[in-house]
């Protein structure tokens, strides 16, 4: 069992050891079977939503955004920007 | 929900835009580029909390709306997409409150995450899609933006308003909950036997190796 590693500055302890950025963590008790788990999961995800990162926006949005910039945008207001508790 | 809006890196990742390109500047890039460009981002976190396409793209409407009518809060050089991000959050945790929405979580279409895999791979696909749809919504938006959009935790931690490490724990509840899951949990906690649920591990070592 590896110990955990040394508190570094300005960093938050890590969880797992193996809880690194993006990586794939090891299943309990099984190396590689739960590695190619991990592998399949990630190239699940990529299979599953690459798609709609890569199709085109729809006109009515970008004709909102443009509308907006032009100066004549009607875009309602609403509480759920993350500003809007320190506007009150 | 408050936002810290002391200034933080500008995203300069956020500009695989589909379609139409917006100007380039730099740091005084305008507000409204910066929407365009993580636009295709934005879909994908809506997917991810939403498991529908149509209440996803209602869902990035509405969120741009709101960052349109907000943009004067925005300071800028400040990290545009954390705070893009937190706003579809907001609306998203706000339209649930506000529809109460009973919607049996089970009842999403597997055509929902539609993909042009392989036959051979589609199954296996399906019953992902299925899996990952019953998954909490933080804790499937983390696995996503993760994996799918390339997030650092810190980064993670800043678009959903909480500590990076509560951004790694749902990153890795949500890979051990599937795991278990779609593989079956007697095999995740390592008791022996090859009890299999739904995908058989044999499926996914043949994955791989294709």
């Amino acid at each position: 069992m590896p110990s955990a590693p040394e508190k570094q500055p300005g960093r938050a302890r890590r969880l797992r050891p193996e809880a690194d950025e993006g990586a794939a963590p090891t299943a309990p008790g099984g190396g590689a079977s739960g590695r190619a788990f991990d592998l399949w999961l990630n190239r699940g995800l990529h299979s599953l939503f690459d798609g709609i990162a890569s199709e085109p926006v729809p006109e009515e949005l970008l004709r909102l955004i443009e509308e907006d910039r032009d100066g004549g945008g009607t875009a309602e207001g609403g509480a759920d920007d993350p500003s809007h508790a320190s506007r009150r | 929900m408050a936002f810290d809006a002391t200034p933080a890196t500008v995203d300069t990742t956020s500009s695989q835009a589909a379609g139409p390109q917006p100007r380039q500047g730099g740091a005084s890039r305008d507000f409204h580029d910066q929407v365009i460009a993580i636009l295709p981002k934005l879909r994908v976190q809506a997917m991810a909390l939403t498991r529908n396409r149509t209440a996803a793209e209602d869902l990035v409407q509405d969120a741009v709306c709101n960052a349109l009518s907000a943009q004067a809060s925005f300071i800028p050089g400040t990290n545009f997409a954390a705070w893009m991000h937190r706003i579809l959050r907001n609306r998203f945790i706000s339209n649930l409150r506000k529809r109460r929405d009973t919607t049996d979580i089970d009842d999403v279409p597997a055509s929902v995450f539609a993909t042009e895999a392989s036959h051979e791979n589609s199954l296996a696909l399906k019953d992902l899609s299925k899996s990952i749809a019953k998954l909490p919504s933080d804790q499937r938006e983390a696995l996503v933006m993760v994996v799918v959009q390339g997030m650092s935790y810190e980064a993670l931690a800043e678009a959903t308003g909480c500590a990076v490490g509560t951004a790694k724990s749902r990153v890795f509840r949500a890979r051990r909950q599937l795991e278990a899951g779609l593989l079956g949990e007697e095999r995740s906690i390592a008791t022996g036997g090859r009890s299999v649920k739904l995908v058989a591990e044999s499926d996914i070592m043949s994955a791989l190796r294709a």
